[in-house]
Formats: structure tokens, sequence, C-alpha cells
């Protein structure tokens, strides 16, 4: 057993099939991230719910998993799972009640816990459905090239006024 | 002067090591470069008026009262045109108009604190910070007519020359000139960020403030633009950091990527799917949460601080770290263990402030957690200190650069960030290693002023030997990770951990070898997937990771004398040890 000082290695996993009739998303962390919780998310989005696949990468404690909808997805009940497994490798599948919105949606899936003694968390999101983005503010294209996404700032206060002192 | 390099290596791989490295980045191109390139073949933004260009042209300097547009020089003092034209620094226009007033933007407060290891966003008490040095442009219609940028404060003075009847807009850009940062939209075009107001009859006090946008329960996109200032501003006081202790450094253009439609999920970043906030090396651009719902990070500085600390890595000094998800506590292969602490301390360095904090959403709202960069909590978040231990690593660098404390009597170190810089991108771009915490002390310690017994008393409160040399001499889990193959040909082996992930420090393996100046194979043979990499002073030189392998040979040309690192790395997914044998020849 490879160990660094006191570490012990435990592990175990096992691969989450997918079928071909759902939307499989996969939340891995890109090169260069910032900190998170060390779990893994695959979720596979049906047209009345959600398998969501949990992968410890280390152990845990006081772990916890909610959901929600975004951009027009509703969760029904439950939303909010307390996981049976703590320990790192181990696998566990959640199914969640959802109705997706109109184009395209997300699920928020959330895991909470302790990791080594540190509290941490992590958000992932899983798309159903397609559409554009939406643009809410203007774009301009001025005349040396650039493209400007310009929102009006509130009407501007006057400076250089003083405030008027409240009277004792 | 090879003789000082083989004495020095040779002092823990027990042979001779001769660098002849010559390694050099990529020139400035089209593929690496959307703005100018100047004589030195580093690339700009193209905006500046002394770097004017895109394609990876030559960058061209604007002569006279020309402007840079941000593709080409325009503008400037025609005969009969009236009078003199604005000029970058809010100059005067004869017979024009001119505004003033101050840019400011919402800046939203955690309530995070270490010892409830709670808190949220504090929405209902903004501060309204300056918008420093940002660029402000009047436009009418779609004419450029005016520029200038803000100051330290936020305030600016604009003038200009009206072209009709028009309505006339002063635009504060999420974009400053020195150094060149813009915030932009990965999700419409890369567009620029900005606020605006038309110009109406009042001149003076005509103020933008960038609103958060925060109802109560969720945003107005419409009115939520604080975020991109809010990015820029954390961009902005790390580099300002490092100029105040070192004027002469020279940061690279930078682009940042934020929208409302930047979620943690993986997929197409014109779709807002970016995984996280991370830098991204192949681009050399920042990306940043924003979705509301999941997690925004426009007002975790901590974080952007974070990103931003890749991006100096990247570009003043050298990662050689896998990446990789990652967090507090874990074992992690000690290139990405540094580097990550490099990013979390230098949040707390350049924000003043070493109380790290991430927030974002769960059922109940917005949640933070985060920790203290300079006290560990107890019981600890750091149970496996070591030089593998991002947790440790972190608090080695912020002891370095903050205040002695008399709280901690094992510190004695008040470095400042000037030491810190020049380690960085001195010996720790050219180390012969690969890099780590051993590159960074080694480098640390041949700064002048610093004494090294004080060093070595913050190592060893962490767990980590003193560190002699690059290779971590007198570290014992470092110098196990360096295998010295000095003698060819090698043959040699190791038991690597499996069901870790593959860049912790269970899957991966180092073996230093010297160049004969001839062809030299390396091959890898286990049961489980592994890869290898050869590097020369962090660049790769020679990899092979065929999908699902065992087997895994590369062979490349060498220098005489010239040190090489294999990279061994294993995937192996299984709970248990595997061996893996090497030979290199």
């Amino acid at each position: 057993m490879r160990t660094l000082r006191m570490l012990l290695v435990i592990s175990a996993f096992a691969a989450v099939s997918c079928t071909a009739s759902s939307v499989t998303v996969t939340s891995p962390a890109p090169t260069d991230g910032k900190p998170t919780a060390p779990v893994d998310l695959k979720a596979e989005l049906f047209a009345s719910q959600a398998k969501v696949t949990m992968h410890l990468e280390e152990d845990g404690t006081d772990l916890a998993v909610s959901a929600w909808g975004l951009d027009g997805l509703e969760v029904g009940s439950p939303a909010a799972f307390t996981p049976k497994i703590s320990r790192r490798g181990e696998n566990e599948t959640f199914v969640i009640p959802m109705t997706p919105g109109e184009g395209r949606s997300n699920l928020a899936v959330s895991i909470s816990g302790t990791f080594h003694g540190a509290k941490l968390q992590r958000v992932a999101t899983f798309s159903i459905g397609t559409g554009p983005v939406k643009q809410t503010v203007e774009t301009i294209v001025t005349d040396q090239g650039e493209t400007l996404k310009g929102s009006r700032a509130p009407t501007p206060k006057q400076p250089n006024t003083p405030t008027t002192p409240a009277t004792p | 002067m090879p003789m000082l390099r083989v004495m020095v290596i040779a002092a823990t791989l027990g042979t001779v090591l001769v660098s002849g490295c010559s390694c050099s980045s990529s020139a400035c191109n089209p593929a690496n470069c959307s703005g100018c390139c100047d004589s030195a073949g580093l690339c700009h933004i193209g905006s500046l008026d002394n770097a004017c260009g895109s394609g990876a042209n030559s960058c061209q300097v604007c002569s006279g009262t020309q402007t840079c547009g941000g593709s080409s020089c325009t503008g400037g003092m025609t005969s009969g045109d009236g009078g003199v034209v604005s000029t970058t620094d809010g100059g005067v226009i004869i017979g024009g108009t001119t505004v003033s007033g101050r840019v400011t933007y919402d800046a939203v407060p955690s309530t995070f604190t270490p010892g409830s290891t709670t808190g949220t966003l504090n929405f209902a008490k903004p501060v309204a910070k300056p918008v420093r040095n940002a660029v402000i442009q009047v436009i009418q219609g779609t004419a450029v007519i005016g520029t200038a940028v803000t100051d330290a404060d936020g305030a600016y003075t604009v003038t200009y020359k009206p072209n009709g009847t028009a309505e006339v807009r002063v635009y504060a850009l999420a974009r400053t000139m020195t150094p060149p940062i813009q915030v932009q939209d990965n999700t419409d075009n890369r567009a620029t960020y900005a606020v605006y107001v038309p110009v109406g009859m009042v001149k003076t006090g005509l103020n933008l403030h960038a609103n958060h946008g925060w109802t109560g329960t969720a945003f107005d996109e419409n009115a939520r633009n604080a975020s991109p200032f809010a990015v820029l501003d954390t961009m902005l006081t790390a580099t300002q950091a490092f100029l105040a202790v070192r004027p002469a450094a020279v940061f690279p253009p930078l682009k940042v990527n934020w929208s409302s439609q930047n979620a943690p999920q993986a997929g197409d970043v014109k779709l807002g799917q970016i995984s996280t906030s991370h830098y991204s090396p192949s681009e050399n651009e920042i990306y940043v949460l924003g979705k509301a719902g999941a997690d925004i990070d426009e007002f975790d500085n901590h974080v952007i601080a974070h990103e931003w600390g890749h991006f100096f890595e990247a570009n003043l000094s050298r990662s050689d770290s896998p990446g990789g998800r990652h967090g507090p506590g874990d074992i992690l292969d000690p290139r990405i263990a540094f580097g990550e602490a490099w990013g979390n301390a230098l949040s707390a360095m350049v924000l003043k402030d070493p109380v790290y904090f991430d927030c974002l959403w769960g059922m109940a709202g917005i949640k933070c957690f985060g920790w203290d960069s300079e006290t560990e909590p107890q019981p600890t978040d750091d149970p496996t200190p070591s030089a593998f231990s991002e947790s440790s690593l972190l608090r080695v660098l912020y002891d370095l650069y903050d205040p002695a404390s008399a709280a901690e009597p094992f510190d004695k170190v008040s470095l400042g960030l000037g030491p810190i810089y020049d380690a960085m991108v001195g010996g720790e771009k050219s180390t012969d290693a690969v890099t780590t915490i051993a590159s960074f002390i080694t480098a640390l310690k041949a700064q002048p002023n610093v004494t090294a017994a004080d060093i070595d008393s913050l190592l060893a409160e962490r767990n980590i030997g003193v560190i002699r040399n690059e290779f971590g001499r007198d570290d014992t889990n470092l110098t196990d990770i360096f295998t010295s193959a000095l003698t060819l040909p090698f043959n040699g082996g190791i038991m690597l951990g499996g069901g870790n992930l593959p860049n912790t420090w269970q899957q991966n393996q180092y073996y230093v070898f010297v160049g004969t100046g001839g062809m030299i194979t390396c091959d890898a043979n286990s049961a489980e997937d592994v890869a290898i990499t050869v590097y020369q002073r962090g660049k790769a030189v020679g990899t092979s990771d065929k999908t699902q392998s065992g087997h895994e040979t590369v062979t490349i040309p060498t220098t005489t004398n010239a040190a090489y690192v294999l990279v061994l790395t294993g995937y192996g997914q299984t709970n248990q040890d595997y061996d893996v044998a090497i030979t290199i020849q």
C-alpha cells in the first residue's frame, strides 16, 4: 500500500450506466479551477425525473444533497437527501422528480459536507432542452471595431452638491 | 557555470546534471494572439495608443492626437475641423464639450467568518467602490468621439466634439489600459461590458454607478451591471499589488470572461457552460461563474484573485501542475498542491485579507465556505500536513508574506510580495525539476536578505523538511517522489495507489535523468492504465498516453547534460496498489 505517513487508501468505484432516451450530463473539474468539494456529479435527465449520481472522491461526513430548478425547470419532492454513503470511491444515485421548462432549462444540484475537517460545497447544473442564450442587454459595435455590452446606469446623482446638514 | 548546477543537483540525485535547456515561449502569432505583437514577440491587447493593432500584426504607435480603436489608429486633428481632438488623458478640445463625473460599482461583502464556518453575501450593505483606471468613451451613435481614463477614485473628465444631433452617451468600460485587462461576455461575442449614461444638460457630476441588481430574491438582470466591474477591480488589485513592489513588472493583456449565464456545467462556453471559475491555459483567459441560483463568483474576490494567480504563473512564472479537482486536506501531486496553494495564498496577500470565502447557492439560499489562511482551525482542516497538501502550503506561503506573529513563534518571516515575486519569476520559472514547493523555496532562499533558518521553521510547522534544493532534498516525501535515474540504462519500478484521482500523490512518480545528446526511450509497463510525459524545464518534450493502456513508450532526442523529468501518472481505478515497471535507455 502506497502511503504518505499515516495515509490509508480505500476506494471502490462502480461505473454508472446510461440509457439512450435520456440526456446525460457530467460535471468534470476543469484544468485550473477553484477549490471545491471532492464529489463528482453525473445526471441523467428524463422528461419527468432526473437520476443524479454522486461519486465521493474523498471520505466525507455530514453530507447533504439538495436539488432545485432554474430557468423554468420545476423540481418535485423529494428534493433533499441525506446520502447513505460516506467513503471515498462510493456512489449513490438519487431520483428527483422534475418537469423541464420551455427551451433550455437547468437542474441545480448541491452537495455539502465536511471533508478532511473542512466544510466544503459544490453546486452543478444540468441542462435539458435547447435554446439560445437569452441576452437582456444591448450591444453596439463602435466605429473602432469594439463590441460593447452596455447597460444604462441609474440616473446620475449630482455630485459636488454639499449634503445639507440636518437641523439640530 | 555548468559545474555549479552539477553540484547542486547532484547533491540530491547522486551524480551529474548540467542544464542545457533552451526553452522559449511560443512566438506571438494569430493562433495565440488576437491583439498585436511587439518587436519582442509579446502579445498586446491591441487597444493601447502605444501598442495598437489586431490579428497578431505588428503593434502600431498612434501618433499625435490619434487614438487606438482596438484594431487601428484613428482620429486625430485635421485642418479645418475646428480645433484639437481629444486625447486619451482627457485633454482639451478647443470648441468642444467637456463632461466629468465619477464611476462606481456595488461591491458586495461576505459575512463569512472562519469561526462560524458560514455566512452569505450581504447584498443589503453594498459598498460603492471606484471603478479605477477604466476606459471612458463618449459615443454618439457608434462613433467614439472622446476617450479618457478614470483615476484611482473613479473620477473622469473627457472632452469631445459632437457631430450632429444624435444622442451622446458616456460609457464606462470594464476595461483598463494599464495594465490591459478587460471583462467580456463569453456568451455574447466576447463583448466588453460597460455602463453608460446619456449626456444631457448637466456636464459636471455625470456619475455612473453600476448596481448589483439583487432584488432580495433574485437578480434584475437588466440592472445587474456591477458584476464585471467587481471582477475587473479584483484583477486590477492583484496586478497593482505586484507593481507596487516591482514597478518594472510587465503583465500581458488579460481577458476575463464573465456572464450571468456562466454555470457550473461542462460544455460549450458560448452557452455559459464553463464548469467552474477557472484559468484556461490554452486560451490564456479566465472564466468566472455568474449563474444566479447556482454559483456566482463576481463578489467572491478571493476566488477571482486565485484564478489570477494561475494567470500569473502561466505568464510571468511557470506551472507544471496537472490541474484537476482539488481541495483542502487532499494529498495531491506536489505540482498541483503548490499551484493551488499559490492561488489561495496570493488571494490573501493581494487582498490583504487572510479569510478566503466562496459563496454559492443551496436550497436555503446563498451560503459561503472558506478558511483562514493564517490560522489553522481546531479540529484541523489539514490532517496530513506535507508538501503534498495545498492547505499546508497555503499557510507556509502566507506566513512567508505576512508580518511575524507573536501568536506563532515559528513565524519569524515577513517578506512581503517582493521576494516572493522574485522567486516566482526567477528560480521557480527556470527550475530543472518540476514546480513544487521545493523549487519555490529553493528560489526564495537564493534571494538576498532571506534567512533560510526562518523559512525552515515555517516548513517544519507543516511537517515539511528543510528543502535544500529544487528536488526537495531533506524532505523525506519530496525526495521519495523524485527517483534518480541518472545512470542509464535505468530499470526501476514503483507501486502506485489505485482508486485515487490522477492528480494525487498516490498516482504520480517522477524520474530524473540526464540527456546524452542522443535518443532516449522511456517505457512504462503496468496492468493498469498509465501515462508518461517527459519534461525539460516544464516543457513537455515527449508524451505517451494511449487510452486505457498499461504500456506507454516515448523516444526523444536529448541535449547533452540537460536535465529531464519523466512524470509517470497512473489511472488505476480499483482500490488496490499496482506495480509499474519503468525503463529509461
